[in-house]
């Protein structure tokens, strides 16, 4: 969830347009503008975005593979959907 | 509107004398029902509504030739105010839904109040006035009604019943023995927003969203839908229990099953971030404004084009078919590519802890 | 949303389900605990088994928070709800769970004074408005939810709010495990190690698993590609005949944890045997309220004498969440045990192995890979 204010341990993060107070005592030095995991009204971590972006660049890399192997495989094996 | 409450004759609290019959009862009566829902109050097309005005015990109607239906629905919301609706407009649109989907059209309701002890006069005549404005924008005339006052801690506040007749319309759905394999599901719009409105706006949960209610009347969507399709198979409008209870619903015991794309469905961001706040699935929430369809496959391309033109129906899809692959079933073809299996909701929905 | 659809994407699912397939071909059964009930929860939502090798087979390990919880821990809440001017404060699943006789919300029903939290500082807040009660906040949950209460204890102790009590059968995840691998009953090939107990912990909690049981562990999220990714790097571990603790959520799991919440359980809370639904006590699993908090421990507050507790007949919850047997075995399941009806507490919480089998999985096509999978 994504964090739009912090005031001192008390912070409003958002999902989906949803704002929510948290508890942020456990994550001090959070920033707005930041992700964070959030459970049973605390916030417990703040998302690492170069991290999220790595394991997303793989998923991307394995997909554009697979979609030129398709392409390589010639029309015969058809769409997958 | 228009009218003026005539506070001298109301107390700001309803009483327990307000509901035994005598004078009191009279009073409210005069002074607020039949204010709110006598013809001058409702629109300039003049509907008449003299069954009401005579305050008889009963309303003696006059009735198209053809076949009516009749409905009734009681109406326990809570909170009674919230954000797109309240009580009021809920009890109309949610008896004229109900008449709607059988391919009718809404004429007469009947309006029968449970009111707790204590409760506040200027509130129930907001509400009062709520339901006259929904009958209104859909040409119905509320004819008759009753009113009970419980002692403090009996009711929750207010309770609403409502009673509802219309009539059938040429091209009304044959049923769920008309279904076909390949026959389309339509859904009029997003799913989930009245109950996660409802959720959200709760004591103690602190959920800020804007999203609002979709508590509304559907008839003109049922009657664009007639117009169009003739064969329509069967409708219905996702309340409580949500789409996948409705689809199951369809269903059960039944030659056919039913497959849903989930990347097809239509739901909002903030649907989804409720319920991935509480652990809710938002095919298991509440709508109040949302019809759906099975009608054959050929004529879905036109209906749902025809849908989407209609402010209701702006955000109308085609979710799934009717499958002979697994009878009774609604399955989720998910949003990775794997399957997973509908059933119906069982108990209430209860916030989870992760 | 960010960082939540981007890991359900179609074309990328697909990719990772062809890539284990191609790995997986002519090896034979690998048998795959995930041990959170977020996971298995993820697993039947989107429908994930469809997208494995035939020869992969989940089992769902004891991480449903609610399913653990013993009928005595349920048994001493209820007597408490009965108990003059408490107001009992409990998450929401945890309500419909049977104890020995009955459940919280019969025990609501008939009057007790029960209310669901979202949160230990939802129960915090009644205490402040309700000074003349005493409030008991069920603390159940693993390394997770732990440190929120622990959170709510300390800030208690601050404010000086006597009526704040806590009723803990916390747990914790490596004892349990340990325990799994050491019963025998169960071969297991490899773990998928809860997310958010690890963003808590960190890793090193599994370390003792990879080296003294050879078993690969992978920490992953709870999103349908995390979860494909993680089984994956499972599957390269034992292709490779390594067994190391790998982390996939790389993007909240730190290799050493949320040291403040860490420090926060050190403080408030000590190792204390456990009982755990169908697996028994386990010496050292759970978290006590330690000496110096008692104040704020409900048992020690308000200490009550109850019958032991009755265990259903015929439920083979322990079995089911020891990975023994799969929710169709059991004599009761879908039968006298549903959902509506709930024998067992693994038919409770949604993500409760029984509940996730009747829900998603009753007579579909991923049962019938589950025992094709079993008889192979």
């Amino acid at each position: 969830m994504k964090v739009l204010e912090v005031n001192g341990t008390v912070g409003q993060v958002e999902i989906g347009g949803v704002r929510r107070a948290v508890d942020l005592s456990l994550v001090a030095g959070v920033k707005v503008g930041q992700f964070v995991v959030v459970h049973a009204g605390f916030a417990l971590s703040v998302t690492d975005e170069d991290e999220a972006q790595k394991t997303l660049e793989i998923f991307a890399e394995m997909a554009r593979r697979v979609a030129e192997a398709d392409a390589a495989a010639g029309s015969k094996a058809g769409s997958d959907q | 509107m228009n009218i003026e409450l005539k506070s001298e004759k109301l107390s700001p609290q309803i009483t327990l004398a307000h509901g035994n019959g005598g004078k009191l009862t009279h009073d409210l009566i005069r002074s607020m029902f039949v204010t709110a829902f006598s013809a001058e109050a409702l629109s300039a097309e003049a509907l008449s509504n003299d069954a009401l005005s005579e305050l008889a015990d009963s309303a003696r109607l006059k009735l198209p030739e053809g076949e009516i239906v009749f409905t009734t629905d009681s109406h326990v919301v809570n909170p009674l105010f919230f954000p797109g609706g309240d009580i009021g407009k809920l009890a109309v649109c949610g008896t004229l839904n109900d008449l709607a989907v059988m391919g009718a059209k809404p004429l007469y309701l009947s309006c029968a109040l449970i009111i707790e002890e204590g409760f506040e006069t200027a509130l129930l005549k907001k509400i009062i006035d709520s339901m006259a404005e929904a009958a209104r924008q859909n040409g119905v005339r509320i004819v008759t009604g009753d009113t009970k006052v419980v002692e403090k801690g009996a009711a929750d506040k207010l309770f609403i019943n409502t009673a509802g007749i219309g009539v059938v319309l040429p091209g009304a759905p044959k049923g769920l023995k008309s279904f076909q394999a390949g026959d389309a599901v339509l859904v009029s719009g997003s799913l989930g927003d009245h109950g996660i409105a409802i959720y959200a706006g709760r004591e103690g949960i602190s959920l800020q969203t804007d999203l609002q209610s979709d508590c509304a009347c559907i008839f003109p969507l049922v009657e664009i839908a007639l117009k169009i399709c003739p064969e329509l198979r069967i409708m219905r409008d996702p309340t409580r229990g949500g789409l996948a209870t409705t689809l199951n619903e369809f269903v059960q015991g039944g030659r056919f099953g039913i497959e849903l794309d989930e990347r097809s469905l239509p739901i909002r961001d903030e649907v989804r971030g409720v319920c991935e706040i509480l652990g809710f699935d938002p095919l298991y929430v509440a709508n109040e404004g949302k019809l759906v369809l099975v009608l054959p496959q050929t004529s879905a391309p036109a209906v749902l084009e025809a849908l989407k033109l209609h402010p209701l129906g702006r955000k109308a899809a085609a979710i799934g078919r009717l499958t002979e692959r697994a009878p009774g079933r609604v399955y989720l073809k998910t949003d990775i590519g794997g399957e997973r299996v509908l059933d119906m909701l069982v108990g209430d929905m209860l916030p989870r802890i992760c | 949303m960010k960082y939540m659809t981007e890991f359900r994407n179609f074309a990328a699912a697909q990719a990772l389900s062809r890539e284990l397939h191609s790995l997986c071909t002519g090896i034979k059964e690998i048998k795959i605990m995930e041990v959170c009930g977020g996971h298995t929860a993820a697993i039947f939502k989107y429908g994930l088994r469809d997208l494995l090798p035939p020869n992969i087979r989940l089992m769902s390990g004891p991480g449903c928070p609610v399913c653990v919880t013993s009928n005595s821990f349920l048994d001493y809440a209820m007597a408490l709800s009965r108990e003059p001017d408490v107001i009992i404060a409990s998450f929401g699943d945890l309500l419909r769970v049977p104890g020995s006789h009955s459940t919280l919300l019969a025990e609501k029903s008939k009057g007790g004074d029960i209310r669901i939290c979202y949160s230990s500082l939802d129960a915090l807040e009644l205490a402040r408005k309700n000074p003349s009660k005493k409030i008991v906040f069920l603390g159940i949950g693993f390394e997770t939810t732990a440190p929120t209460v622990a959170a709510a204890i300390k800030r208690a102790e601050a404010e000086g709010l006597k009526n704040f009590l806590v009723l803990s059968a916390f747990k914790t995840m490596p004892e349990a495990m340990k325990a799994l691998l050491q019963s025998g009953e169960l071969a297991l090939n490899a773990f998928i190690c809860p997310g958010h107990v690890s963003v808590v912990t960190g890793l090193r909690i599994y370390d003792f698993i990879a080296r003294d049981f050879k078993t690969p562990c992978v920490v992953t999220g709870f999103e349908p590609l995390d979860l494909l990714q993680a089984i994956l790097m499972i599957v390269r571990q034992l292709k490779d005949g390594r067994s190391t603790v790998e982390n996939q959520y790389t993007r909240a799991a730190l290799p050493l944890g949320n040291p403040a919440a860490q420090a926060l359980l050190n403080e408030i809370f000590a190792p204390s045997d456990v009982e755990w639904r169908g697996l028994g006590v386990i010496p050292g699993s759970g978290l006590g309220i330690s000496d110096a908090y008692q104040a704020f421990d409900a048992q020690k507050v308000i200490p009550l004498q109850l019958e032991p507790a009755r265990e259903q007949p015929g439920c083979i919850c322990g079995s089911i969440m020891r990975g023994v047997k799969v929710p169709t075995e059991c004599k009761l399941f879908a039968k006298a045990c549903n959902p509506e009806n709930p024998k067992g507490s693994c038919m409770v919480s949604d993500e409760g192995n029984c509940a996730t089998y009747y829900k998603y999985a009753r007579n579909s096509r991923t049962t019938v890979i589950e025992n094709e999978a079993g008889t192979s």
